[in-house]
């Protein structure tokens, strides 16, 4: 076979260089500037991760058992063997129970982009309130501050007040290392060791007795075990204020849940997406699978209710949301993307924006 | 127009003739019937509560049926876009040669149509049969789990038809690169040079950063300029599949460029195909 010397199939040449800069300047112009974003997935908090268990390593310093005592001296040839040691904020939980517990990691939040936008946001509604707090208390909360947690009808802070100062407050001292602090209100407050802050209304008694917990005078039994601290947010919720936050009876499934659960784990991650996972644990297995089908249809409606309205922004957030069985009951999940909340909240607050990656988990 | 059609129409008989095409059909005939038969979905007011695959449980989460299934759906997009295209460069590579074979060439070309209209009826023919097999594929998966889960979504089909379309722009290079070496060995090799470097194309921007400022980095945003972005087109079929987000100008762009890659193709083929004497 030869080639015929055609010169008018030169024309076919001419349309494929033709045709094949047509092509080069069409998928040019639909390549993405940067890099395609990686398709979004969102953690879910669903065990202590290696920064939490170092994190939870500094924060033990206090002796576990101090009320009982004592390990015996181990025999000079053999190794000496560390006593265990307790995160104090733990310790000066009430052991009552019906109480929820929350622990809020407040530095790291402060060092999220989520807690960044909310401090700009707060920033630009009220620009002088971080300054009126440091002024009055002595306190800065974006460096001081180190964990903020509720313990009933108890806020407890954590972080470094040695530079703390209550001058409208008449103060005693309390045990070794504690002041308890009183106003004519309904206001008291009790410092430990520089490093807590128990605050409460009424009566100092709760307050004495976190610090005699703290102190080993009296025995701390922990809401919820050290393993259990990951996430920015976590604790436990307890049941009775559950059906208090149902509305005592106006809402089924809140009603339904604090029939059948025996407890309620909560975590959060807020370090880039907020992710939120709440574990339900209870005795009967087929009450807490129907409940968390009802959840998921509760959900999926919602959802379903979102897309045919034409909230596109609300169905994509309801479309991370969902339940987790597992042996002996099951989590809830929800999660809200960072960019969902900065898109928000700059339309709440005119403050400066955020951005960039999240730090990794900040020491103490 | 007309030519056109009925050569593809001829090529649409061969390929049904072929062992390659029936065990193609039978194949994912097979798989659509493991999954109506095995899979089971229990979905409670638009949520799936329970999946059972052979009887056994597949995870616990409870979620709106249409998330629950996008994994599904993009699985399956990813093995038609990409499984499709490296069964059709090897189950397509000798179309293009047997056209040209010695006594079948001298046939058509007795007959009244133009070498053109023989080349561009071959390569819609082979983009037909790309694009049932995946139709049928992707078409059948989403009509099972319609019914299995109430859920009907048309995302699959889009995807299967991306899949064809990419299809049909590495065809355009294989058939051209037979009209200089007719053998199908060769002809499939060109298929998947331009399925790599398609795939490289989509991360060209990624790929270039790589680069040392210089004359190779220019080399390789020269080369890849025209190339189809078949990892882009694939990455976009995955996201229809699933109903997910998708920005359509870069899509539509892209997919307009690899059917104008495809024509210049032909182009280039029909330029060769003029200049032999039969």
């Amino acid at each position: 076979m030869s080639l015929r010397p055609d010169k008018g199939r030169l024309g076919w040449f001419a349309a494929f260089v033709l045709l094949l800069i047509a092509a080069a300047w069409l998928m040019s112009a639909g390549e993405p500037e940067g890099q395609k974003p990686a398709p979004r997935v969102v953690d879910f908090p669903r065990g202590m991760r290696q920064p939490e268990w170092e994190r939870l390593e500094r924060r033990r310093t206090l002796a576990a058992r101090p009320h009982t005592d004592p390990t015996p001296a181990p025999a000079p040839s053999l190794p000496r063997r560390e006593p265990p040691t307790q995160d104090p904020l733990l310790r000066a939980f009430a052991p009552a129970p019906g109480r929820s517990h929350i622990v809020m990691e407040a530095n790291a939040l402060r060092h999220a982009p989520l807690g960044q936008l909310l401090i700009d946001c707060l920033l630009a509604q009220d620009p002088g309130w971080l300054d009126e707090v440091k002024e009055l208390s002595g306190i800065d909360p974006l460096e001081d501050l180190d964990r903020i947690a509720v313990s009933g009808e108890n806020v407890i802070l954590t972080g470094n007040f040695s530079n703390a100062r209550f001058e409208d407050l008449s103060g005693r001292p309390y045990g070794a290392h504690g002041t308890i602090y009183s106003s004519d209100g309904d206001l008291s407050l009790a410092t430990w060791r520089g490093e807590m802050i128990v605050m409460g209304s009424g009566e100092s008694g709760e307050l004495e007795a976190a610090i005699d917990r703290l102190e080993g005078r009296s025995p701390g039994s922990p809401p919820f075990a050290e393993s259990l601290s990951y996430g920015e947010v976590y604790g436990v919720i307890a049941i009775e204020e559950l059906r208090r936050l149902g509305g005592g009876g106006h809402d089924p499934i809140f009603d339904r849940l604090a029939e059948v659960a025996s407890g309620i784990e909560l975590h959060v991650d807020a370090m880039n997406d907020f992710a939120l996972r709440a574990e339900v644990h209870g005795e009967d297995a087929s009450a807490l699978e129907e409940l968390s089908r009802t959840l998921g249809g509760a959900l999926s409606l919602a959802r379903l209710r979102a897309k045919t309205s034409g909230e596109e922004e609300a169905a994509e957030f309801l479309s991370y949301a969902g339940v987790d069985r597992f042996g002996g009951g099951f989590a809830f999940e929800l999660a809200l993307p960072l960019e969902n909340v900065r898109k928000h909240l700059e339309e709440v607050c005119p403050g400066p924006r955020v951005e960039g990656p999240a730090p990794s988990l900040p020491a103490d | 127009m007309r030519n056109i059609l009925h050569v593809a129409a001829d090529l649409l008989r061969e390929a049904l003739s072929r062992k390659w095409f029936l065990a193609l059909g039978l194949g994912i005939t097979l798989a659509l019937a493991t999954v109506a038969l095995s899979l089971r979905l229990e979905v409670v007011d638009g949520a799936l509560a329970a999946t059972r695959f052979f009887g056994g449980d597949l995870g616990g989460r409870v979620e709106a049926v249409d998330v629950a299934l996008r994994a599904i759906f993009q699985g399956a997009s990813w093995l038609v876009f990409y499984g499709g295209l490296v069964f059709g460069i090897v189950a397509c590579s000798d179309f293009g040669p047997s056209l040209l074979a010695p006594g079948r060439i001298e046939l058509m070309l007795s007959l009244p149509i133009r070498r053109v209209e023989l080349l561009v009826g071959t390569w819609l023919g082979v983009l037909i049969v790309s694009s049932l097999a995946a139709l049928y594929g992707a078409g059948g998966l989403a009509l099972i789990l319609g019914i299995k889960s109430g859920f009907w979504t048309a995302g699959p089909l889009f995807a299967a038809l991306l899949a064809g379309l990419s299809f049909s722009a590495i065809y355009a290079a294989m058939l051209a690169v037979s009209l200089w070496v007719r053998s199908a060995a060769l002809s499939a090799a060109a298929g998947f040079v331009v399925f790599f470097a398609g795939i490289a194309a989509g991360y060209r921007h990624a790929l270039l950063e790589l680069f040392q400022p210089g004359p190779g980095q220019e080399v390789f945003r020269f080369l890849t300029a025209g190339l189809p972005r078949i990892s882009a087109l694939g990455h976009d079929a995955a996201a229809i599949a699933a109903s997910q987000p998708l920005e359509w100008t870069p899509l539509l762009l892209n997919v307009a460029g690899a059917l104008v890659f495809a024509l210049a193709c032909l182009a280039l083929a029909t330029w060769r195909f003029e200049g032999r004497d039969g």
